[in-house]
């Protein structure tokens, strides 16, 4: 298990916060998806089954629990971690309120094909959805971004 | 990975190496509090009794630095089963202590003199609780059953129930918060770690205790004795 946690614990923080957009909610989302996983017993094939298992549970967890919050969408900027920029340092924190402000259909897609560098046909598995959808939501998210981001990224 | 502007923001979105570790431990925690047997001493209800009794004395004097109480050999027995020796000092998650030492036919019990903090803080209108490095909202657990509870073992494996509970409100009510803090130790009837709390408060959550080891399912309990509680005590 402590292996797991330590191949994983970034890439299911950084899910989480991309849905619940604060430190708090998402350290104890870690911490619920793990216990879930010990408490299933689940078995892998491989670091990539695992993986996959992982972004599944995490999205599907982070999913119903914003649908059972009262909670308001209000996010304490403060508490918000400072993206490092090469050359526009004085944006970061305005551009990832950006990243997360996007609709979570954008952002999880946006993640798993530049960040986690997963296929188009790869994502539409593991969301299971069309890959025309992954395509369409790719680009409108790329887009969005581009938008936030006054060009500076690269497809 | 490609290097660009949106990798660069996610990178940033990652949990720095003391979120990692806290988290660690929290998950680890509480595995071992579901994986663990809990000590029971079912069949000793008596006992039970004289430590809620003695429990709720010591609530009482959480202001002094010391409490002395002579207690029978069986329970010098349980207290020594439990702790290491002739005694050991456990602490709380908000920094209170409490030591314990078995002397002779008296038994010596030493709490901490200062106050430790809430665990309670407000962020964005909701409240967490901060405990073992988890943080946990309990606005819900509150709203809608007017208590929260968090079991873990310490690392000498003694089990700790923090209580976060409405105050009944009324004139016999300590109101510094509307809300009170507790932190029991179930397998030895004593507490600490409190803020807030009222004796009949204390009483009720001892009560449902014992209800617990008597066969009751603690929240079946808890509200019992709480419903009581806040409409015995309440305005």
């Amino acid at each position: 298990m402590d292996d797991i946690y330590k191949r994983n614990v970034e890439m299911i923080y950084r899910i989480c916060f991309m849905y619940l957009k604060n430190s708090t909610d998402s350290e104890d989302a870690v911490q619920s998806i793990f216990l879930k996983l010990l408490k299933s017993n689940t078995s892998f094939a491989d670091p990539e089954h695992e993986k996959a298992w992982l972004i599944v549970m995490t999205r599907n967890y982070c999913k119903d629990i914003l649908k059972s919050w009262w909670r308001t969408r209000k996010v304490e900027l403060a508490r918000l971690p400072e993206a490092v920029w090469r050359d526009d340092g004085d944006r970061s924190g305005e551009v990832l309120d950006q990243l997360l402000a996007l609709p979570d259909k954008y952002k999880i897609v946006l993640y798993l094909y530049y960040f986690e560098e997963y296929s188009v046909r790869e994502i539409a598995n593991m969301l299971i959805r069309k890959e025309s959808t992954i395509q369409t939501q790719l680009a409108k998210g790329r887009t969005l971004m581009k938008l936030s981001l006054g060009g500076h990224y690269d497809k | 990975m490609t290097n660009n502007h949106i990798n660069q923001l996610f990178d940033a979105i990652a949990p720095d190496e003391n979120q990692k570790e806290n988290m660690w431990k929290a998950i680890e925690r509480q595995r071992r509090v579901a994986h663990e047997p809990s000590r029971e001493m079912r069949g000793r209800a008596s006992y039970r009794k004289i430590l809620i009794s003695l429990s709720a004395s010591l609530l009482v004097l959480l202001i002094s630095a010391t409490a002395y109480a002579a207690v029978s050999g069986d329970i010098e027995k349980l207290y020594d089963r439990y702790f290491n020796g002739k005694g050991q000092t456990v602490n709380f998650a908000n920094g209170d202590t409490l030591h314990y030492e078995i002397n002779g036919k008296n038994t010596k019990v030493a709490i901490s003199a200062v106050n430790g903090p809430w665990l309670v803080k407000k962020s964005w209108g909701r409240l967490i609780v901060s405990v073992n490095g988890e943080k946990i909202n309990i606005t819900e657990a509150l709203k809608k059953k007017g208590y929260f509870y968090y079991s873990y073992r310490d690392d000498n494996n003694i089990l700790h129930r923090l209580y976060i509970v409405k105050n009944a409100g009324g004139t016999k009510d300590y109101a510094e918060r509307w809300y009170s803090q507790m932190e029991w130790l179930p397998e030895l009837g004593m507490s600490g770690g409190v803020r807030g709390l009222s004796q009949q408060l204390a009483q009720a959550i001892g009560m449902a205790h014992l209800d617990e080891e008597e066969g009751k399912d603690l929240d079946a309990a808890l509200q019992d004795r709480l419903a009581k509680y806040w409409k015995e005590y309440g305005n």
